[in-house]
């Protein structure tokens, strides 16, 4: 009798939790929901800002361009990337600063990781490339010719490291932060890997805002998800977004200035073959690294332990309730919510849905009207 | 009373949403008259965000030709004749300053300049990837092939628009693949073109071909390619126009302001109309 009571209290707690943790989970939801469309608002309202800036002619100096970038980049990935996530979820989540940063995957890595991060990102460039090619081409077909210049300027010293800085580091940390921290947490609660993988390289491609970039980035805003996902922290990503956008940015100066590596490109488009060879040969290590990176970050005995508490907990409950079995009573315990492998699977509903909708429609219509007016 | 009040509301909301929506539309063509106007007003400043760059080519036959790329930062601009004239003018003009007019490989020193000027070679494989790569500063391309037989016709394309000159890439893609421009309706028209400017179709075609056939099979070699930055003698040259209102006629589009709105107005109408249809279930449901 004692023990059926006792059995009674638990199950009331338990069942008090899940309301709890559900009432939690619809709430980050929504934040995160709010967040993602605020983003998307912000850049669009910033740019729109810049080129009011940029049409009245503001004087900013004998490097015009560069002044502007600096200022819009700060702005943008910054103030709308970086500081408005965190403030929300924050403030909205009643987190702290520290729980917002564990929520957002900012954690520790080992060296292994960041060092296989490294070659990763070279191979994430050389790949990058080509998926970007076969995208431009494909633009291209369809009569789109983009009005936009992307080669550097032929400036030397502190511009280009400001250009690293703005195009590399900025973009690498505060993109990251945005798109695999807090909303790459969520969507993983609500969806299966597979389609957290989908939706996390979706709103990659499309938080660019422009059809030139949508396509790879939404291919490389997959594999970025991935290792986030394997490693369960964001710097594995920020590593190979900083070293993709970097070399870039790098030998983009380089082709202008004639530094080492000047000719990389160009040997490129000259040398079809061996670049398809050499991207073969990247594409095959980067498979090669990224088993490897599965293969560290595999953890054993995390898993066992995991595997048994789920057993005991279905054992416990299917005694009482031998046919409901919700997902949510598994991920009760605090030791199956600190591991990836067993998660809550929250069911949103349109109401649920409605930022990130809001937020889709933005993005979609922004990128649209990039390729209509060939911007 | 209260329903009454309720029903209303509702009804104003509703109003609300699709207003919102209605003037995110209505800006995009306010903007539009808006920058005309900019346009049409600035003086000395709209030539300011000018810059320009010369390639120089020189394929396997050691023909050379230049090339001279114009961008024009934060909008688009279209040009007429006036223009032109008055560009090709001084393009050769500075041929003749840097000495360039003779087939040469070596850079003119003293005129190169450095400093804050784009090229408008626009390369696919530059996959630096940053959230708003376009911040919206538009740039008008002006391409002029000059030393060659159809620089007059070349000329008379870009005082159209830059979308136009797609549409010739592609009629130039279509003579070169080898089709016979009389049995085309859309070559036909392009031989007349360049008859009336004075120019043998069969030379131009020759030509179209030997450009394409070059730049799409990368057959110019890197060190053939000279960028030469003349923005300080464009900047000089631009006093002289400063008094030439002609020379812009009018602004062709987008407007940032309008496709922006439009998007933005997009998403708050989902958000609100979700918002909207989701509340009126859960009274349903309430009640």
């Amino acid at each position: 009798m004692k023990d059926a009571n006792s059995l009674d209290h638990a199950l009331q707690d338990n069942k008090g939790g899940q309301i709890q943790q559900h009432s939690d989970l619809k709430r980050q939801f929504r934040c995160v929901g709010l967040t993602m469309f605020l983003i998307s608002c912000g850049l669009l309202i910033l740019r729109t800002v810049f080129s009011f800036v940029s049409i009245a002619g503001v004087n900013l100096g004998a490097n015009n361009g560069y002044v502007a970038d600096l200022f819009f980049s700060l702005l943008m990935q910054i103030g709308i990337l970086f500081l408005m996530p965190l403030f929300i979820f924050k403030f909205v989540l009643k987190k702290s600063t520290l729980q917002v940063f564990l929520f957002s995957n900012i954690r520790k890595t080992s060296i292994k990781n960041i060092i296989i991060s490294v070659a990763l990102g070279i191979c994430f460039f050389i790949v990058t490339i080509a998926v970007s090619t076969i995208w431009q081409i494909f633009l291209s077909s369809l009569g789109y010719r983009s009005s936009t210049s992307s080669d550097a300027d032929s400036v030397n010293g502190w511009w280009f490291f400001l250009s690293i800085f703005t195009v590399a580091v900025l973009p690498g940390f505060c993109e990251e932060f945005a798109l695999r921290g807090g909303f790459l947490t969520t969507i993983d609660s609500v969806y299966n890997r597979t389609s957290v993988l989908i939706v996390g390289g979706i709103a990659f491609g499309l938080f660019h805002q422009f059809i030139g970039q949508v396509f790879f980035t939404a291919v490389g805003g997959v594999f970025l998800v991935y290792i986030t996902l394997l490693t369960k922290s964001i710097w594995p990503s920020v590593i190979v977004h900083f070293i993709n956008n970097g070399i870039g940015n790098y030998l983009a100066f380089a082709k202008q200035n004639g530094w080492l590596g000047s000719g990389f490109f160009d040997s490129i488009k000259d040398n079809i073959g061996i670049a398809f060879l050499i991207l073969m040969v990247c594409f095959s290590i980067g498979m090669l690294l990224l088993l490897i990176l599965k293969k560290i970050n595999k953890n054993p005995q995390s898993n066992k332990r995991n595997k048994l508490l789920k057993n005991s907990l279905m054992v416990s409950f299917a005694t009482v309730n031998p046919i409901v079995m919700p997902s949510t009573v598994l991920s009760s315990s605090p030791e199956l919510d600190s591991t990836s492998n067993i998660k809550t699977k929250f069911k949103p509903d349109l109401y649920d849905y409605a930022f990130y909708l809001g937020a889709l429609c933005v993005t979609i219509t922004s990128t649209i009207f990039s390729f209509i007016w060939g911007l | 009373m209260k329903i009454i009040i309720k029903k209303l509301l509702e009804l104003l909301l509703s109003v609300v949403i699709m207003m919102i929506f209605l003037c995110c539309i209505f800006i995009s063509s306010f903007k539009q008259q808006v920058t005309a106007k900019i346009v049409n007003n600035l003086d000395e400043s709209f030539l300011s965000p000018f810059s320009f760059a010369i390639f120089e080519y020189e394929d396997v036959n050691s023909l050379t030709w230049y090339e001279l790329k114009i961008e024009v930062d934060r909008m688009h601009l279209s040009v007429n004749e006036e223009f032109i004239d008055k560009l090709h003018t001084y393009f050769v003009e500075v041929f003749n300053i840097v000495g360039l007019t003779e087939v040469s490989n070596s850079k003119p020193k003293n005129h190169l300049i450095t400093g804050r000027t784009k090229s408008t070679h626009q390369s696919p494989l530059n996959t630096t990837s940053r959230l708003g790569r376009s911040i919206g500063f538009f740039r008008l391309q002006t391409e002029f092939l000059l030393k060659n037989p159809f620089e007059i016709f070349w000329q008379q394309l870009n005082s159209k628009t830059s979308r136009q000159a797609t549409v010739f890439e592609k009629i130039a893609d279509i003579m070169i693949r080898g089709y016979d421009p009389i049995f085309s309706t859309k070559s036909v028209k392009l031989c007349s073109m360049i008859q009336e400017v004075g120019v043998d179709p069969l030379s131009f075609k020759n030509s179209v071909a030997s450009y394409y056939f070059n730049s799409n099979n990368r057959v110019l070699s890197n060190s053939a390619r000279h960028v030469i930055v003349l923005k300080q003698n464009f900047l000089l040259w631009q006093n002289e126009l400063q008094d030439s209102q002609s020379a812009v006629v009018k602004v062709i589009t987008p407007n940032t302001m309008g496709y922006n709105a439009v998007a933005l107005g997009g998403g708050i109408f989902v958000v609100l109309t979700i918002f909207f249809i989701t509340g009126q279930s859960r009274k349903r449901k309430k009640l």
